[in-house]
């Protein structure tokens, strides 16, 4: 579906690319916004970074998986954003569902729940950058592995060894047990 | 189970993430693509333009101001390089970048001509079209981050042939353009004001590079390769820099230091004068008759550069001798 989209796309029919960049303007633009922490910055770089993606269509391999290429190309032009602005990328995440589901039925329940999500946040803030958006990207993006490597610009055993490190160091401030 | 005991809270955290709403960005998406080819359709006339002065209305300028396969020509202005959404200086636009300088030598289809004093560097990036490998270094003592960039340091090579001009390079007044000789080479230092550039390939299947700033500059062409160094070093450093790149097609043995033969270049054009005091203290006889050095013009050694060593097959930067 994707390849054909890129076809048409490459071949000038601008309607297509317009399919595309509907498509996948969401996770474009939660990767840029989890890598610059702002809406603004994010919202331009997803801008910038569809502009080169069609620029760059005539070089996209046939056969490919489009998205983790699209999202290297988002992810360095967050990376571009966030180095301007000299901004540490932090993490806002408004959790404002935090007590929505279930508060009804089992308010204590829920409430415990909250709690729960309250200190995962918590612990997620405290964790180095590096690891923070390579958990942030697997999990809150639900990213492959691929896809994280490309939008982070790290080789994917690098991708694999953060994140090892980064549950364990979670685990550790959550105070969970290890296995084993 | 606590591994699987966290990964289902984090599963659970996702649900509950409130993002911001992503943004509509296809008019904006269409916009700027309309302006990008708009903008290059304005290049490659600046550059038909340009070519076509320099081979038909100023051939004797070109001839004194070529690189081989390149042309560097000086206009009153430069057309805005923030003309796109985020400017010239929101990304380096380098292309793709390969884990190891090997793999995108690979993709460029030759080797690139890497200085001995910066080592290995610490990305590899190749761009297809137009065809330009660049080297990265990061910033590190000795070698500052350039303002324009954030990087200690960019050699690009792209791949030139007699005959074609493959490189452009605009130069606005205000900037200084210095004629030099490196490592037996014609090249140029350029300072002074932001200036831009561009490669392209033959005439029919031309593609300009987006205009960008750029710092100090000195290009020159070895082994075939137009190469430039862009960085925040002065003239004398980036010479130094220079002198340790190692072209076997180009390189001699008694060429392995680095050598700078100024010349006053063409009259006018904002094209600095050598300093006289100093070129009057080598022979001018010792630039006659080498490559792109008409004879006549002076030589200049810098303070602390080692005489041409024309028996031995060691070089002042460490011994490397060239087959």
């Amino acid at each position: 579906m994707d390849g054909e989209l890129v076809e048409r796309a490459r071949r000038g029919d601008a309607g297509a690319y317009d399919e595309i960049v509907q498509r996948y303007t969401e996770v474009a633009f939660r990767t840029a916004y989890l890598v610059t922490g702002s809406a603004a910055d994010a919202e331009d770089a997803v801008q910038d970074a569809f502009v080169k993606a069609h620029l760059a269509l005539g070089r996209f391999r046939a056969g490919a998986s489009f998205r983790p290429w699209l999202l290297r190309i988002v992810g360095n032009e967050a990376r571009n954003r966030r180095r301007a602005t000299g901004r540490r990328a932090t993490l806002e995440v408004r959790a404002a569902r935090l007590e929505a589901a279930g508060a009804a039925a089992d308010p204590e329940r829920a409430a415990e729940a909250a709690a729960d999500r309250r200190a995962l946040l918590a612990a997620l803030q405290a964790l180095p950058d590096e690891q923070r958006l390579v958990v942030t990207c697997r999990y809150l993006l639900e990213l492959s592995s691929e896809e994280t490597s490309a939008a982070l610009a790290i080789p994917e055993g690098t991708v694999k060894s953060r994140l090892a490190r980064a549950l364990g160091r979670l685990r550790d401030l959550l105070e969970e047990p290890r296995d084993g | 189970m606590a591994e699987r005991r966290l990964e289902w809270r984090l599963a659970d955290l996702a649900g509950a993430v409130d993002w911001p709403p992503p943004p509509d960005v296809r008019a904006g998406v269409r916009a700027a693509i309309a302006r990008r080819r708009r903008r290059r359709r304005l290049i490659l006339l600046v550059a038909a333009a340009i070519v076509a002065t320099a081979l038909l209305g100023g051939a004797a300028a070109a001839a004194s101001l070529g690189l081989r396969g390149a042309i560097v020509q000086q206009v009153p202005a430069l057309p805005s390089p923030s003309a796109g959404r985020g400017g010239a200086g929101a990304g380096l636009d380098l292309g793709d970048r390969y884990r190891s300088l090997a793999d995108a030598e690979r993709a460029a289809g030759f080797h690139a001509l890497v200085p001995a004093a910066l080592g290995q560097p610490d990305e590899a990036w190749y761009r297809p079209a137009p065809g330009v490998l660049t080297l990265v270094y990061h910033p590190r003592p000795g070698l500052p981050g350039a303002g324009a960039t954030g990087v200690g340091a960019l050699v690009m090579e792209a791949q030139a042939t007699v005959g074609r001009s493959s490189f452009v390079k605009l130069v606005p007044t205000g900037s200084t353009l210095q004629p030099v000789t490196v490592n037996g080479g014609q090249g140029f230092w350029i300072s002074g004001a932001p200036h831009a550039f561009f490669f392209y390939g033959d005439p029919g299947s031309s593609r300009t590079d987006s205009f960008r700033l750029a710092g100090d500059v000195l290009i020159w062409n070895q082994g075939g390769l137009v190469v430039r160094i862009e960085s925040a070093l002065d003239e004398r450093g980036a010479l130094r820099v220079a002198g340790t790149v190692r072209g076997s097609a180009v390189y001699q043995r008694h060429e392995v230091v680095a050598r700078v033969c100024r010349s006053p270049g063409p009259a006018g054009g904002g094209v600095r004068r050598p300093a006289s005091g100093r070129s009057q203290a080598t022979p001018a006889a010792r630039c006659a008759g080498r490559p792109g050095i008409p004879a006549g013009r002076r030589r200049l050694v810098l303070p602390g550069d080692r005489p041409p060593d024309r028996s031995g097959g060691q070089d002042a930067a460490g011994g490397d001798t060239v087959a």
